[in-house]
């Protein structure tokens, strides 16, 4: 994952890098300890997506 | 002259078919509506008058002759304008836009004109669908009906300003993070995201493919179901369309909730929620036990990853859509709908796939929640209507970003793509409060079942709105 103070360095405007290092700051801060969670069974998911089912659509 | 315009659509599709009101009627009733009213309130972007004229005519003359097509049959609706609809212009909110004339129609406009649906014009929207305001730099704010100095919500704000105000009998929205359901709780009518799938997307601009879902709006529960069974069913050219047959919710519609397991997710649904807000939902529940139902306390942590993923995966897919006219056009975009396209550039696809992976996981966690209950209630937004240009809002006198907010509690159903619907539930402040029902995949006919009984606890507080 991006640090946030990588975040907006090839920005020219410094207030839109600032703008944007803070909504990824913040976002980062949402992403909670739920990943260190995961099992394997969802490791290889494909991006598709079934409601119906728990894995790939295709 | 009879005024249709207040009329539900189930009301206006009885007389049409009894033959007790003309569809010609019907649609000059609404058309003069839009005509005396839209200046003030901005719902739609293009209205058809002759167009719209042409086909209840025809509707007309087949219902005379015996050639009924169904409840939509000469019912005057609009559509909101990122579907396409051939030989008119769809803007999808975009000054880009502006002259996109379609070449063909969106699969739910071809469900709409088989059904015999009178199509009145596009509605207004937020800008690309990227937003949940509907203020649009281009082409003008959507007021909300009930007080013009509260949003309208969005994206889908324009239909939903319509349906509220009597310029629109019922409508097609878009939803990829509440986009049906947010301005369907700011303007006290009936909004519905089906099942991811349901309905077809083919025709409708892309704001995030695996999030994205086109769904009914009405004035009441039974005119979404009836909106609901015209327009769903499957679709080859929608690679997400599901192989089922067209729902059939409107004729099952069923109050009895004496067996109905609510989930109670305090953590997910009440957390950092208005208190008047909360106390309006928390009435709704008992008066639902009251009635029958089960409500049934269950803790879900692992939702509070929900809000992440969606992020993540909302605006990665939202930059990969835009990415070359942002990169050739970006003055050409409003200031919201720019930031919004460069935070969805940030993402590594490590940080979208892990976004996915999220997903999947919560996807079994939630369903096998659902061997245990049949829906979850919570409220639809966890603060009352703001105003326009509301950017911070107060939840319990704690200030909160208000378009997080708006976004915040709805989301979950985009992600794993449930059943999700909003109804009035009562008013705080002369404002509608939407309570929220998530059922399970495929569960739209409970969702719409335990709507239809909040509907009856409230009296429909459409009776309340001064149409």
């Amino acid at each position: 994952m991006s640090q946030p103070d990588e975040i907006g360095s090839n920005c020219s405007d410094s207030n839109r890098a600032a703008e944007l290092a803070q909504y990824w700051e913040s976002l980062i801060l949402k992403r909670g300890s739920h990943m260190d969670s995961l099992g394997p069974d969802v490791r290889d998911i494909a991006v598709g997506f079934d409601p119906r089912v728990g894995g790939a659509h295709d | 002259m009879t005024d249709f315009s207040t009329m539900t659509l189930e009301t206006v599709s009885k007389l049409v078919r009894e033959q007790s009101a003309s569809p010609v009627e019907v649609a000059e009733t609404v058309l003069d509506r839009i005509s005396s009213d839209d200046p003030h309130l901005n719902t739609y972007i293009s209205v058809f008058r002759e167009q719209a004229l042409h086909s209840a005519s025809v509707a007309e003359r087949e219902i005379r002759s015996g050639v009924y097509r169904g409840p939509l049959h000469g019912v005057p609706m609009g559509i909101k304008d990122n579907l396409s609809m051939r030989n008119t212009v769809t803007t999808v909110g975009s000054s880009m836009h502006c002259n996109s004339v379609s070449s063909v129609n969106a699969g739910v406009v071809d469900k709409l004109a088989s059904a015999g649906a009178v199509i009145l014009g596009k509605h207004n929207l937020h800008e690309f669908a990227l937003g949940v305001t509907t203020e649009n730099p281009h082409y003008g704010t959507t007021f909300n009906p009930l007080n013009s100095a509260k949003i309208a919500g969005g994206s889908s704000g324009g239909g939903a300003a319509a349906v509220a105000s009597g310029m629109s009998i019922g409508t097609i929205g878009s939803d990829t993070s509440g986009s049906i359901r947010i301005p369907a709780a700011c303007c006290g009518i009936v909004g519905l995201k089906p099942t991811y799938g349901r309905v077809s997307r083919y025709g409708c601009f892309p704001e995030a493919w695996t999030l994205d879902h086109v769904g009914p709006m009405g004035r009441s529960v039974a005119d979404v179901a009836l909106i609901l069974d015209a327009i769903t069913g499957f679709d080859p050219r929608d690679h997400g369309s599901l192989d089922y047959p067209p729902t059939s919710t409107a004729s099952q519609l069923s109050s009895d909730v004496r067996r109905l397991r609510i989930g109670f997710d305090e953590s997910y649904f009440f957390s950092n929620v208005d208190a008047s807000v909360a106390d309006t939902v928390g009435h709704v529940l008992r008066q639902l036990e009251r009635r029958g139902a089960s409500v049934i306390p269950i803790d879900l942590p692992e939702l509070d990853a929900a809000e992440y993923a969606l992020t993540i995966i909302d605006t990665s897919e939202a930059s990969t859509v835009h990415r070359t006219s942002l990169a050739r056009r970006p003055e050409r975009y409003g200031e919201d709908v720019r930031f919004l396209l460069e935070c969805g550039q940030l993402p590594s696809a490590i940080d979208y796939l892990e976004a996915q992976q999220i997903r999947s996981s919560l996807k079994w966690v939630v369903s096998t929640a659902f061997d245990a209950v049949d829906v979850f209630i919570g409220p639809t937004l966890p603060i009352r209507v703001p105003d326009l240009g509301e950017r911070e809002s107060l939840v319990n006198g704690h200030p909160v970003d208000t378009i997080e907010s708006l976004m915040r509690i709805v989301g979950l159903a985009n992600l794993l793509g449930l059943p999700s619907v909003s109804v009035p539930g009562g008013l705080v402040d002369d404002m509608p409060v939407g309570v929220q029902i998530v059922g399970p995949p495929l569960g739209e006919q409970i969702v719409l079942d335990t709507a239809f009984c909040v509907e009856q606890i409230t009296c429909g507080i459409k009776e309340t709105v001064d149409l």
